[in-house]
C-alpha cells in the first residue's frame, strides 16, 4: 500500500470509500490506516476532508480493537488536524479522533492526554458545533471520555 | 447537527454530476408508512422487507421527522442518496435500516454523505436523536435495536 494508491482511492465517492471501509479485512484495514496516518502529516489537500472520513470509517467499521500502533498512527495527525484554520476540517478532525480513540485498545497515557486536550480546547472553540460536540465527549458517561478520565 | 451543503465532498459531487440533493424522490416520511403498527412497504403490498439490493437509508432532520428511502446508485437519474432525504438540509442522524416484516432489525450510522459513520457509539446525543425519533413515530423496532439505541444514547 502506497500514498499513490491512497491518491488514486481518494478519487473514489466517500460513499465508496465508506463502503471499502466496512468491507476490508483486518490487514487490509491496518494498511489503509498506516498509510492514511502518513497523508495525514502530508497537510491539505483537495480531498482532506475525505480523507479524514475514511479514517473516521476505517476505524469504526472494525470488528476487533485497534492495535495501539495502528490506531496511534492516526490519532496523532488527526489531534493536529484539530487545529485547522478550516472549521469544517477541525469538526471533522475531531469526530474522527473521537471514533478512532474509541476503537484504539489501550493508546499510551501521553497520547491520551493530548487527545484530552484537543477536546477541551475544542470546547471554547469560535464554532458552536465544535463546542457542542467537544462538550459531549468531555460529560460525564460519555464512552470516549469515559476511557480517557482513566488518566 | 451534520451537514452536507457546504463540504468539498458536494462541491466535488457536484462537479462530477453526481450529487442528489435535488433528486425529487421517492422520499418518505416514515411516520406515514406505518399500516397495523407495522411499516408498510411504499412500493407494494402488505409490510416492507428490505434486502441487500434494496436498502433503505434513513436520516433524522431537525424537527426530528424520520425521513426514508430505498439507496440509488450514484449518478443515475433520480437516485435516492442521504442528502435527497432533507434536499440538503442539515440533520441530527443518518445511515441505514433493516426491515423485517415491517419491524427495524437493524440499524447504523453509515453515511458517506453526513460522514456519521462511528459516531453514534461517541456522540449520544445522535442516538437519541434516532431513538426519540422512532419512539415519536410510533415505528416498530425489535428488541435488539431498541436494547442497541438504548445502550448507545445511555441513561
Amino acid at each position: 500500500m502506497s500514498t499513490e494508491t491512497l491518491d488514486s482511492l481518494l478519487r473514489n465517492d466517500i460513499d465508496d470509500l465508506t463502503a471499502l471501509a466496512c468491507d476490508a479485512r483486518s490487514d487490509e484495514r491496518n494498511a489503509l490506516l498506516a498509510v492514511a496516518a502518513t497523508a495525514l502529516v502530508r497537510g491539505r489537500t483537495p480531498s482532506r476532508l475525505k480523507l479524514i472520513r475514511f479514517v473516521q470509517a476505517l476505524a469504526a467499521t472494525t470488528d476487533a480493537p485497534l492495535r495501539p500502533h495502528a490506531g496511534e498512527a492516526v490519532l496523532a495527525p488527526l489531534i493536529t488536524a484539530t487545529h485547522s484554520a478550516d472549521a469544517v476540517e477541525r469538526l471533522a478532525a475531531l469526530r474522527a479522533l473521537a471514533v478512532v480513540a474509541a476503537h484504539t485498545e489501550a493508546p499510551n497515557a501521553a497520547l491520551m492526554h493530548s487527545i484530552l486536550t484537543a477536546f477541551e480546547h475544542a470546547r471554547l472553540d469560535a464554532d458552536a458545533e465544535i463546542r457542542a460536540f467537544a462538550g459531549e465527549i468531555l460529560s460525564a458517561g460519555n464512552p470516549v471520555f469515559s476511557q480517557l478520565s482513566y488518566l | 447537527m451534520y451537514d452536507y451543503h457546504d463540504t468539498e465532498i458536494r462541491a466535488e459531487r457536484l462537479a462530477a454530476g453526481r450529487d442528489h440533493c435535488s433528486t425529487p424522490g421517492p422520499v418518505h416520511d416514515l411516520a406515514k408508512l406505518l399500516s397495523r403498527e407495522r411499516i408498510a412497504d411504499p412500493e407494494g403490498s402488505g409490510d416492507l422487507t428490505t434486502t441487500a439490493t434494496r436498502r433503505l437509508i434513513y436520516a433524522v432532520g431537525r424537527d426530528l421527522k424520520i425521513h426514508v428511502g430505498f439507496d440509488g446508485e450514484r449518478g443515475a437519474m433520480h437516485a435516492v442518496k442521504h442528502e435527497t432525504l432533507f434536499h440538503n438540509d442539515p440533520v441530527q442522524a443518518a445511515g441505514e435500516m433493516r426491515v423485517i416484516a415491517g419491524v427495524v432489525v437493524e440499524i447504523n450510522d453509515r453515511s458517506g454523505s453526513y460522514g456519521t459513520t462511528g459516531l453514534m457509539r461517541v456522540d449520544r446525543r445522535m442516538a437519541l436523536a434516532v431513538l426519540t425519533a422512532l419512539k415519536l413515530s410510533k415505528v416498530p423496532l425489535s428488541d435488539g435495536v431498541l436494547d442497541y439505541l438504548n445502550a448507545q444514547a445511555g441513561p
